[in-house]
């Protein structure tokens, strides 16, 4: 049991204690402030309720291919498979023994020293079909095994999160399939500047506005309702579009997509998600370019520079913002005739924010010899959606059971690549506006799906193994076993594997 | 969509000619209107049911006008060589017309609900083209192999059989090759028959889950269906799109570009549901898929699921029981019959109580609005396609704004088809796009400015007359009391107390019109 004694002989943190009872004593005594190690002070609640982090989906359309951005350090095997387009080790920047950033993401390293970014070894989609529209597409339904794959899970997640606000989640770029088919309707816009009423010949947009919200009030029914959220919303979204940065961003599509995105966070308008899709095409079969220029290094640049500004651009509520990437595959390990690379599965991803385990590549690296390949493909050794699950349980307040109609016939795996809400608490300067918009999340210990990864990745003792762990690390027996559609084959290793929908198990 | 309106708001007409032509076609016109009040309502709807007999001739002498429509009702044995003639041969290039041709039958489509004297017709196209939907969103879907033949699937499946029988037209769809691409059928094998296609045309298409299907009964749907395979032009193959299917056995599956893979197709007896059937040579292939479907057709449970997507359609979001109980024995006693089926649901109690139940989709917002402004397509804002030969230009900005508003024409991405209640699109986006782009229909700008000389009969210079006189145009009833009270006092904001009705004549009426467009009552239809 936990005392004031134990708290103040223990100024620099929360080292010392464990988890379960720094909540318990949290609970009980109501209010406490905390000086962290790097010296921010934090207030926790009395409850185990927290501000939840909005999570954003950085989408990088086309295919990407990570094994140029994060780049095995084995120089000589990957001169050998990538002759025309490998990255030599001096110029990388060095993550790991293993790993190397390739130099057009310098932009990242300050995140990855201050330990808000992580790299996730090597995560794809259950199915390897390598076709853009049907992997694009059930990435962003991620509903493997249903008939009806008719919303997206971030709609999904927001039906289960159940939040009251008029906008919710916002689409930047042309990219809804996440976040559509729930209760709750996105907000998609192409800029923030551009989701506003016209004029018409004299009569002012606000004049039109009014004139809306009057006659609509005369009515009731869903339209008539929503018209009125809409004049709201509009106000929220002007509110949001005349937030002042003083942030250099990247002057590109991205770019201005991401400020416009901490301008609706920073507004404080209660976005719960958003879904940002990169201006720009990963499909690179060809004409990469080179170390320096050219199609590639740009784009990486792109995605460094945009995450850097928005990260400095949202200050202190960094704290409660998780990006993450998402692509429809990786690409083939070997390079083409054409300086490119073909379609292919597994890819390194990148997740940064306040609540990230980060400057650490987590998850396992399947290998490149071509044993160790599947078709020549880097090989998943993780399902994406065992990171999101982690994302929304660990830091969005979504329980075991809410997760599992998030992803419906999905066992998610421990990867410990996010740190749970309670062990970031909200900073004390953080925006009141803000944090009231989003409102807290209640949290409940004994159904976190995470707890033994958590306790070792924050260097508490374990918890007890008996949690409700939906795919405990240690316990069950993974296995491996062949799944073949239209003469694909893939193999998903896990316990209790089963094969996804359309596939047949091959004895 | 139940509403409520308090005093002095704007409620719907309860005239049954415009209660009638709200559901049935795409908007009421004042010249529509005052053709039913003349010859009687159900009159025509008869000759509506007979639209061979309804010459369509506005719409076929705008259409002619224009190259580009050439390209509509084309197949790939049209787009294919056209592709490859107007494609830059030295540089391995072709002209990708199988997307532009899909484009421009959005953009037709458009073309057809708003200015088509066929309306019941128009409705029916879109009505199946969504129960059976095949996504053209021009240049991913399926690789864009599909775009080769959604023109086709629109001439040879739905407008070919959008007033005949249900089962002829799923017999066409079944077999169509928008269809085998589009439900994975080219995957199908004899040893591992894709089951893409057999779960649809149970759940989606005929009997829907209520009817107790199994797994099995999809497995042998699959087997059945497992030797059809699209026929490209040997040159497609030539080019390398696809190796050329090995085998001996190919039988032509008239009229679109199909045929029977003979050594793809399984064999043996099938039993789906309460059919069954052997087939054991190429022959009986066809046979049995059209005995197969016209069981399925005729179901009781699919007579049901048809009746219950008409009522959505033409009446209310959830139809009574006793209304689809109606609807399904008119379908059952006719053999699928649709003009009976369509008949029977306006004759119907339930469709005379239903008056301002349906919300506009964005799609019948925006039709409407054109119909009501009596505008065309803008020919001056062209999106150009350069061919070797050639230049290929249509405005393509007109059904990229519905896309924007998530209701392009044959573009849902899914099997199902657009929704079809209230609630599916009822969000800030769509309402903020519906709202701005009544200015653009006002002020012209992807479709033609509108003549106010010629929609309005007199030039009113009282600005309470001239209120008067478009709320007749748009809602064929006067606003209410509150609704016209708010409308003047906008005007008044920017014309002041007594706006000059000669000099801003046109601003005024602009206002005007574009206030009413937004009160929620045009909202609904």
């Amino acid at each position: 049991m936990i005392t004031e004694d134990a708290i103040n002989s223990c100024p620099e943190g929360r080292e010392g204690f464990t988890r379960r009872q720094f909540l318990r004593g949290a609970t009980l005594f109501g209010g406490m402030t905390i000086l962290s190690a790097n010296g921010i002070r934090y207030t926790f609640a009395a409850s185990t309720t927290e501000v939840p982090d909005v999570v954003i989906t950085l989408v990088l359309r086309g295919g990407f291919d990570s094994l140029s951005a994060v780049v095995p350090t084995d120089e000589n095997l990957m001169r050998k498979i990538r002759s025309d387009i490998f990255i030599p080790n001096a110029s990388l920047l060095p993550l790991d023994r293993e790993f190397g950033l390739h130099p057009s993401l310098k932009k990242l390293m300050p995140l990855w020293e201050a330990k808000e970014l992580a790299i996730v070894n090597t995560l794809g989609a259950p199915t390897h079909s390598r076709s853009h529209f049907d992997e694009i597409s059930d990435v962003a339904y991620a509903a493997y095994g249903e008939k009806e794959k008719r919303s997206g899970w971030i709609a999904r997640f927001l039906d289960v999160a159940g939040s009251g606000s008029v906008v919710q989640s916002v689409g930047i770029g042309s990219t809804t399939r996440q976040l559509i088919g729930g209760k709750a309707a996105p907000v998609n816009v192409e800029s923030i500047n551009n989701f506003k009423l016209d004029s018409i010949f004299g009569y002012k947009a606000e004049d039109l506005a009014g004139f809306i919200d009057e006659t609509h009030g005369r009515w009731t029914n869903v339209w008539a309702t929503q018209a009125r959220s809409t004049i709201q919303a509009l106000d929220q979204i002007a509110m949001a579009s005349a937030q002042r940065s003083v942030v250099t961003y990247p002057n590109t599509g991205t770019g201005r997509r991401f400020k416009d995105v901490a301008a609706l966070l920073k507004a404080g308008i209660g976005v719960r998600a958003v879904d940002i899709e990169f201006q720009g095409d990963w499909d690179m079969h060809a004409n990469m370019g080179t170390l320096e220029d050219g199609w590639l290094s740009s784009s990486l640049s792109d995605i460094a520079g945009s995450i850097s500004a928005f990260r400095e651009d949202l200050g202190v509520v960094w704290s409660r913002v998780t990006v993450v990437t998402v692509t429809e595959f990786g690409r083939r390990v070997s390079q083409n005739q054409s300086s490119g690379t073909e379609h292919g599965w597994g890819s390194s991803t990148f997740v940064a924010g306040g609540g990230v385990n980060g400057g650490k590549i987590h998850g396992k690296f399947p290998g490149l010899d071509d044993k160790q390949l599947k078709d020549g493909d880097l090989v998943v050794t993780a399902d994406y959606r065992s990171l999101l699950t982690e994302i929304l349980t660990r830091r969005a307040g979504i329980t075991t059971e809410g997760a599992s109609q998030i992803f419906p016939n999905f066992k998610p795996e421990v990867l410990s690549v996010m740190k749970h809400l309670s062990e970031t608490p909200l900073p004390e300067n953080f925006q009141t506006k803000v944090k009231d918009a989003i409102g807290n999340v209640a949290y409940d210990m004994s159904k976190l799906p995470t707890a033994a990864a958590v306790a070792s990745a924050s260097s508490t003792p374990a918890l007890s193994s008996s949690s409700a762990s939906p795919s405990p690390p240690k316990k069950g027996v993974k296995t491996t076993i062949t799944c073949v559609k239209n003469g694909r084959t893939i193999r998903i290793t896990r316990v209790n594997p089963t094969c996804p929908t359309g596939y047949k198990i091959k004895e | 969509m139940e509403s409520i309106w308090g005093s002095g708001a704007t409620s719907p007409s309860r005239d049954p000619i415009i209660h009638l032509l709200n559901r049935f076609t795409y908007g009421p016109t004042k010249d529509l209107v005052s053709q039913v009040n003349k010859i009687g309502a159900d009159e025509w709807f008869d000759r509506q049911l007979n639209h061979l007999s309804i010459r369509n001739i506005n719409v076929e002498s705008y259409l002619a006008k224009w190259d580009i429509f050439n390209i509509i009702h084309k197949d790939v044995n049209f787009l294919w060589p056209l592709a490859e003639s107007e494609g830059d041969r030295s540089k391995g290039q072709i002209f990708y017309c199988n997307h532009l041709a899909g484009r421009v039958l959005h953009l037709y489509t458009l073309i057809q609900q708003t200015h088509s004297d066929r309306q019941i017709f128009e409705l029916m196209v879109e009505f199946w083209h969504n129960h059976l939907n095949i996504t053209t969103l021009g240049d991913e879907t399926k690789d864009g192999n599909l775009d080769w033949h959604t023109n086709d699937w629109n001439k040879r499946v739905i407008r070919q059989h959008a007033l005949g029988k249900f089962e002829d037209l799923l017999y066409a769809a079944a077999t169509h090759p928008a269809m085998i691409i589009y439900l994975d059928g080219e995957l199908s094998t004899k040893e591992q028959p894709n089951e893409n296609f057999g779960r649809e045309l149970l759940e989606l298409y005929t009997v829907t889950p209520k009817s107790g299907y199994t797994q099995s009964d999809i497995i042998n749907a699959a087997r059945l269906f497992s030797g059809l395979r699209v026929k490209m032009p040997e040159q497609w193959y030539q080019r390398g799109y696809r190796n050329k299917p090995i085998g001996n056995t190919f039988v032509d599956v008239p009229p679109s570009a199909t045929m029977l893979h003979g050594e793809r197709q399984n064999y043996g007896t099938f039993k789906i549901m309460g059919w069954q059937k052997t087939v054991s040579t190429i022959d009986q292939v066809l046979p049995a898929i059209k005995s197969l479907l016209s069981y399925l057709a005729n179901r009781p449970e699919t007579a049901q699921a048809i009746a219950l997507k008409l009522g959505r359609r033409f009446v209310e979001d959830v139809p009574s029981q006793q209304f689809v109980n109606d609807i399904a024995s008119s379908y059952t006693s006719s053999g699928g019959d649709i003009k009976t089926v369509l008949k029977a649901v306006y004759q119907h109690p339930d469709f005379k109580n239903a008056v301002g139940r349906k919300l506009k989709r964005p799609g019948e917002d925006y039709v409407s609005v054109a119909r009501t402004l009596s505008v065309w397509p803008n020919f001056t804002r062209l999106q150009k396609w350069k061919g070797m030969t050639k230049e290929f230009a249509y405005p393509a900005v007109v059904p990229d704004e519905l896309k924007r508003m998530g209701h392009a024409p044959l573009s849902w991405p899914f099997p199902d088809g657009y929704p079809d209640v209230a609630t599916s699109w009822v969000n800030a986006n769509y309402q903020l796009l519906r709202w701005n782009v009544y200015g653009h229909f006002i002020q012209g700008n992807t479709w033609d400015q509108p003549s106010w000389d010629s929609l309005l009969t007199n030039r009113e210079t009282s600005l309470d007359k001239q209120i008067d006189q478009i709320a007749h145009l748009l809602l064929f009833k006067e606003l209410g009391s509150a609704d016209r009270i708010s409308v003047r006092n906008a005007v008044t904001k920017v014309f002041g107390p007594n706006p000059d009705m000669n000099n801003s004549y046109r601003e005024i009426t602009a206002l005007i019109t574009r206030l009413i467009f937004q009160l929620p009552v045009w909202s609904l239809r």
